[in-house]
């Protein structure tokens, strides 16, 4: 499978969604589908993420029988292989597995099994913003499994399995550097298994610029990584997720949110974007809700916008984009080097980055993590490091970072209400708004 | 405070003790997914004058319905707040008239937005509770 072949050069479609039963997921799929999705969600439900499945399998039959919603996801580990077998063969289109399971290999065995193949989540991405205290070590062990997993699956069916880091993390305020160190990291565990192709991602700051320079880091850094590691060479795919963080209720705004994070997909060529719906803020959104939002997305990316070549064909953008890509980029490599300077075992790497603080994603409910890397939004939208909480950044970056603000950006003097504000999506820095 | 089972959405979690805190409130937070068997260990350990309990994920009902027996059992004398997600699903119903059909206040939900800020929210409760002492 090739995006390129699916997708005909414009970002592949991807919904999110799982129901709490097969018939209810295929009825999800068919909507998404008939509305122009890509990629397929498999979401699976929290019980069966945390290992619950006892509990998931009683919600499941009681759904089974009276046709309510009694999860909040697929229970893949609940349903019987032929029935999950005959789901996924059912339909044409790639099926992504999204699950937040720190300890992922049962789940991802099965998946494969089934016929699913894009596995999303690694021992960092999985871990850190889906659990309060799962063991990073045993994390690290069933992620090393699942990359072998999916390096067997590729051998026996001959099909590209596509791994899919999940740099969105906590979705609240999670500063571009967090992202891509991550998304680096887990691009590096996975080759070095020979997991399948690497796809690196994160979540819409709310900050055009911040975003497009995001992307054109990470697409700087991975040739980077690859060469430094000396790891087997590979394309590294793009997947860019709609906002994450809190949706308006009105639909108006909450398509405004939709389209910007489109548009920034296709201007910057990702290979993958990640949709929300306009129901978000309503609860677990609706088919409707779902198929409606995925026409919507398709119908911008079908209107013919034209990709740039290069962030100089950005106009008034172009100069803030390479500004800060090359600052985060600088800074992304000089933490990747120090953290790589005592070992390229990338077991040993992982377990470095949480607990020398160089992965501290800010609302991160895990209790390993620091805690001392936390962010503010600037007066221009975009996400920058508190210089009260600057975790590992160098005093460069930290200098460059508060260039932004025109007031001191120190997390302690905000109050709660003041950084539930910043949470939500900036307006003011829409792409030409 | 916590979030129950399965729900692991911290960033309210986060803010709301950064708020109590600060309005010197003695606060014990047991942080996300928190089991059932911990939250009566830390209720039984801490007899708290206010619980506060959160889930995006529709499954407060055990955790509410344990703790409202150990209270009774024991004669404690606690409030209890629940908010977050009070529906499962695309098409369930909501949970909020059985929980308050169980003795608590539902607060902040989705479909119950009670308090238009975490201060509001901390600004009530330091009313009703200023005059209490909290044990810890």
């Amino acid at each position: 499978m090739t995006y390129s072949a699916i997708t005909k050069n414009s970002p592949a479609i991807q919904p999110r969604g799982g129901r709490s039963t097969s018939e209810a997921q295929f009825e999800l799929w068919n909507s998404l589908i008939s509305a122009g999705a890509d990629v397929l969600p498999l979401t699976i439900d929290s019980k069966t993420r945390l290992g619950k499945i006892s509990e998931a399998t009683s919600a499941h039959i009681l759904a089974s029988a009276t046709g309510s919603e009694t999860l909040n996801g697929y229970p893949l580990l609940s349903v019987p292989i032929k029935e999950a077998k005959e789901l996924i063969s059912s339909v044409a289109l790639p099926v992504s597995l999204r699950h937040g399971t720190p300890y992922a290999e049962s789940l991802v065995r099965r998946a494969l099994e089934v016929g699913v193949q894009e596995i999303e989540g690694g021992p960092l991405s999985y871990t850190l913003p889906y659990s309060r205290d799962a063991n990073l070590i045993r994390s690290i062990e069933s992620w090393k499994n699942v990359e072998k997993l999916c390096n067997k699956a590729q051998h026996e069916t001959g099909l590209m399995v596509i791994r899919e880091s999940f740099g969105v993390l906590t979705a609240c305020m999670v500063h571009p550097l967090q992202a891509l160190l991550v998304g680096l990291i887990e691009t590096a565990f996975t080759l070095s298994y020979g997991g399948g192709l690497p796809m690196v991602s994160f979540g819409s700051l709310g900050c055009d610029y911040q975003d497009m320079a995001t992307i054109t880091a990470f697409r700087s850094l991975t040739p980077w990584l690859i060469d430094f590691l000396n790891l087997p060479r590979s394309e590294v795919f793009i997947a860019f997720h709609h906002w994450m963080g809190p949706f308006p209720t009105q639909e108006a705004d909450a398509k405004s949110i939709i389209a910007s994070g489109t548009r920034i997909a296709q201007i910057m060529s990702c290979e993958k974007v990640v949709t929300k719906t306009y129901e978000e803020a309503h609860g677990v959104p609706t088919n409707q809700a779902n198929h409606a939002s995925v026409k919507y997305v398709r119908s911008i990316l079908d209107s013919g916008l034209k990709n740039p070549s290069s962030t100089t064909d950005l106009g008034g953008e172009s100069n803030l984009v390479l500004r800060e890509s090359e600052a985060l980029v600088s800074e992304a490599k000089l933490q990747l080097n120090k953290l790589f300077s005592k070992s390229h075992d990338l077991r040993e790497i992982v377990l470095a980055s949480v607990a020398e603080g160089y992965i501290d994603p800010p609302f991160c409910p895990h209790q390993g993590v620091l805690k001392q890397f936390k962010t503010l939004r600037a007066n221009d939208g975009s996400i920058r490091v508190s210089q009260d909480y600057p975790g590992k950044t160098s005093r460069e970056y930290l200098k460059f970072e508060q260039e932004f603000s025109k007031s001191d950006l120190k997390w302690g003097s905000y109050s709660s209400d003041q950084i539930a504000e910043q949470i939500r999506w900036p307006f003011k820095s829409e792409l030409g708004g | 405070m916590g979030n129950v089972g399965s729900d692991i959405h911290s960033v309210a979690n986060i803010l709301l003790e950064k708020e109590l805190v600060e309005k010197s409130f003695l606060v014990r937070n047991l942080g996300v997914a928190v089991p059932i068997g911990e939250w009566v260990e830390a209720f039984l350990n801490f007899h708290p004058n206010l619980l506060l309990i959160g889930s995006m994920n529709g499954d407060l009902e055990p955790v509410v319905g344990l703790i409202q027996e150990v209270k009774a059992i024991n004669s404690f004398h606690c409030e209890i707040l629940v908010g977050g997600n009070l529906k499962l699903g695309s098409n369930g119903g909501s949970i909020a008239p059985l929980l308050r059909k169980m003795g608590v206040q539902v607060i902040g939900g989705i479909e119950e937005p009670s308090f238009a800020s975490i201060s509001n929210l901390c600004l009530d409760l330091t009313s009703r509770f200023k005059k209490n002492s909290f044990t810890g």
